[in-house]
């Protein structure tokens, strides 16, 4: 309160009038006059700092009860009015004061009761202004239920009065509230809480003992007796309420529980820990109640230890780098590695990156952790360099967050120029599922990359589910494919296929590939059979420390394994090409052909014009493979393989007859005049010509 | 002024001072401009059309006046004129009392002049 004399709003026509209360009050207050209703009200809104008005009834322009009934409506309502009366009857003093007029004095006027009156109503409203600040303090704004400091304090008087009874808190928030809140606009949004608010309002009138608040934004919480049957109940009839209320949208509330078993813990980390347990709940349609335990904390705490840790391990230099040779799959040779991360801890020991990436990734310390590994990646290259060694190129991983730093070629670049490095020595992987977030800034990304001379990879490939729409767009370099993408599930013989066809499909375009996660001979042997070029995995090697890897290479041998012809490229043009005129070509043949590529006494077919499937009959694609593989059982197979090596062989045109099953299950004799195309990596590519064997032509045996 | 004076011209002095929380000199100055002050004009003018709506609002604006200002006789005959003329009204009775409020208007009229 200021020292300041209060100020009253004489409202009084005559002038006399007005002097005459300004000579009372002015020992005490500082006057303001106005002559009619009017003119009050324009001094009520020029003016803040009014703290009573005393208001003539009989004026003319706007009169005492004209005034009232404009007043209480309005934004002044909280000021206290003394009206003056110049009547003393019962039916004015009530109508005065059902006006809102919180008291009143009489004409003519007395000095000292309308100096106390006038206290009297001022002092009172001082006290409601209070009270007001201190429910606008407890309580929230918006619901009128009580705010997170008042609930704690609440709760703990609760907790407190009732040692005997075991209490929990049930704390729900709404999933994606954002998200709805900017679908219906703030205005709805909050109507949504204010229902939420009286649902909850609802649900703790039949308890009583307890205590509930809107804690903030969409985050309410009851705390109650515990009673896990009726607290389901009751999460589940919330639950049901709160999806009523717009079924055009998905309303999910997700309710953690925490039990109070120990009330002398602060009620803010009781509420903390109740917010975790319904964290279990997020991202679940199904589940949406969830009871804290104690595990849960247990992965927070490990987090944020890491997190504690991890600078420190960053300047001690306690991340190491190990590295996972990668195999030729031709030469049976190690060539270059994968630089994967290992955290040594002075207590903890090895930590492998499972603990801690997930970690690095939410938390935004991958960047720094990439760096790392980059530099130190760069100073083996350059000892091994300075050594005399040709080392072959290591390859470091560029996590999802850098990816979209647009600084990344920069970064990268200038690494390598200050440890003097030719770039196609450090070879880049990037994850696939990145891509799917920007294709366009990924594709530029990788085009500056290489560009600076680096080797782009695409790691994971298979993962996302956009692979073939990104691949045709992207400017990859190699193909990293994990063999657990294409393991569980499905017959064998898909699963085999798919990844031939992977396999084949990037020697067409020219990708090398390399398979991850070999653990099996048997795995390896496939792989190789379809023309795989590199595999990585623990079956060739486990991820070692640096001198291991150096102790490795040593005693080794060590060679790139992709060959290439200019043929091969001429060819891949031709069939591939959507060119209308090559397409026509093939496709308008009026005999049936193939394209087949024989690969160590082993042939598949590429791929077929239209002819050959009217001619067989087949429609599907795998008819087409039927008529040629069904046809190799036996002699036939073995004469037409015979066909097809000669043809590979001494590279001239091959001619043979031979039965072959059609689709309306008849057996027929045809011709096939095989040619040499040229080669695709170790495979010889053939084009085959299918006729209906007549008897005028010579058999060719 | 007389003090004296006033109270036997009906004006109850000190209360009329009390009111005006002990500063006498604005009382008086008030009083005098009594002299100047256009009700009771209008008063009986309302009262010599019949009016007895503006009647009243004169009366009771006079009535309050002469309340603050402490002239005892003339406020209480305006207290009687003005709830005569409350209201639905009766003329009658409102037209017998005007005479008693103009004789005791004028009278302190004259004893205001004097003073001066």
């Amino acid at each position: 309160m200021s020292n300041q004399k209060p100020t009253v709003l004489i409202v009084e026509d005559q002038l006399m009038n007005r002097q005459l209360l300004r000579q009372i009050l002015g020992a005490e207050y500082t006057v303001a006059e106005a002559a009619n209703g009017e003119d009050a009200f324009r001094i009520l809104g020029e003016r803040e700092d009014i703290s009573a008005i005393l208001l003539d009834l009989m004026m003319p322009v706007m009169d005492g009860y004209t005034f009232l009934e404009k007043f209480r409506g309005g934004p002044h309502a909280s000021i206290p009015v003394i009206a003056v009366t110049a009547d003393r009857d019962p039916d004015t003093e009530q109508k005065v004061l059902n006006l809102g007029a919180w008291d009143f004095v009489s004409k003519p006027y007395q000095a000292s009761v309308l100096l106390l009156r006038l206290k009297n109503a001022i002092i009172r409203s001082q006290f409601y202004l209070l009270s007001e600040m201190r429910h606008a303090y407890e309580h929230d704004a918006l619901t009128g239920l009580y705010n997170r400091a008042k609930f704690f304090s609440e709760t703990r008087v609760l907790l407190e009065s009732n040692p005997e009874t075991t209490f929990a808190l049930l704390r729900f928030d709404i999933d994606h509230f954002h998200l709805l809140n900017s679908f219906w606009g703030e205005e709805e949004g909050d109507r949504f809480l204010r229902r939420a608010a009286e649902l909850l309002r609802g649900a703790a009138l039949g308890i009583p003992l307890c205590t509930y608040a809107r804690i903030s934004a969409d985050a309410f919480c009851i705390c109650e007796p515990f009673d896990e049957p009726a607290i389901r109940r009751q999460a589940d009839a919330l639950r049901e309420a709160l999806a009523a209320y717009n079924r055009n949208y998905l309303i999910k509330p997700s309710f953690g529980v925490y039990v109070i078993r120990s009330p002398q813990d602060s009620i803010q980390s009781m509420y903390e820990l109740a917010t975790l347990a319904a964290k279990e709940c997020k991202g679940s349609f199904r589940t949406f109640l969830s009871f804290y335990a104690p595990e849960m904390s247990r992965q927070v705490e490990q987090d944020q230890e890491i997190a504690n840790e991890m600078q420190q391990a960053r300047d001690e230099e306690q991340f190491q780098v190990y590295l996972q040779p990668k195999y030729s799959l031709n030469t049976e040779k190690p060539y270059g590695a994968e630089a994967l991360v290992r955290w040594l801890h002075p207590q903890k020991g090895l930590l492998p990156p499972g603990v801690f990436i997930p970690v690095f990734e939410r938390n935004g310390f991958i960047v720094e952790l990439d760096f790392y590994m980059w530099e130190h990646v760069c100073r083996l290259l350059r000892r091994w360099l300075d050594a005399g060694l040709d080392p072959a190129p290591i390859s470091v991983n560029v996590s999802r967050v850098n990816m979209y730093n647009p600084n990344l070629a920069h970064l990268i670049g200038g690494l390598v120029q200050k440890y003097g490095i030719p770039p196609r020595l450090l070879n880049l992987e990037l994850t696939e599922s990145a891509y799917m977030d920007n294709p366009e800034a990924i594709c530029r990304m990788v085009a500056e990359l290489q560009a600076a001379g680096f080797v782009v990879m695409m790691d994971d490939f298979g993962s996302g589910y956009s692979s073939l729409n990104n691949l045709k767009d992207i400017p990859i370099d190699v193909l990293k494919i994990d063999l657990k993408f294409l393991s569980g599930g499905g017959s064998a013989g898909r699963r085999e296929c798919i990844m031939a066809s992977v396999v084949d499909m990037a020697a067409w375009l020219d990708i090398p590939v390399i398979m991850e996660g070999v653990e099996t001979a048997q795995q390896a042997a496939f792989l190789k059979s379809i023309g795989c070029d590199y595999a990585q995995g623990y079956y060739y090697a486990r991820p070692m420390p640096v001198e291991d890897y150096e102790k490795l290479i040593a005693s080794a041998q060590t060679g790139p394994a992709h060959a290439q012809t200019e043929d091969h490229e001429v060819l891949s043009r031709l069939i591939w090409s959507q060119e209308p005129a090559c397409e026509r070509l093939f496709n308008s043949l009026p005999q049936a052909a193939a394209v087949c590529e024989l690969e160590n006494n082993e042939y598949r077919t590429v791929r077929v014009n239209k002819r050959y499937q009217s001619f067989f009959g087949f429609r599907d694609g795998i008819g087409r493979r039927t008529a040629l593989t069904e046809g190799a059982a036996g002699e036939s197979g073995r004469r037409m393989l015979a066909a097809f090596r000669a043809a590979a062989g001494t590279r001239q045109t091959q001619t043979c007859r031979i039965p072959l099953p059609f689709a309306d299950g008849e057996t027929r004799s045809v011709r096939m005049d095989v040619q040499y195309w040229g080669e695709n990596k170790n495979a010889a590519v053939l084009f085959v010509l299918f006729v209906l064997f007549s008897k005028n032509d010579q058999p060719n045996e | 002024m007389n003090r004296q004076a006033c109270l036997d011209a009906g004006i109850n002095y000190d209360e009329g001072v009390a009111r005006f929380v002990g500063n006498a000199e604005m009382y008086e100055h008030f009083l005098n401009e009594f002299l100047s002050d256009p009700t009771f004009a209008l008063l009986d003018t309302a009262m010599g059309e019949k009016n007895m709506s503006s009647a009243f609002q004169a009366a009771h604006t006079l009535k309050g006046v002469t309340g603050n200002l402490s002239m005892d006789r003339l406020y209480q005959k305006l207290v009687a004129l003005t709830d005569a003329l409350r209201g639905a009204g009766d003329l009658p009775q409102a037209e017998s009392l005007f005479p008693a409020v103009k004789t005791e208007y004028q009278h302190i009229c004259t004893f205001l002049t004097a003073q001066k």
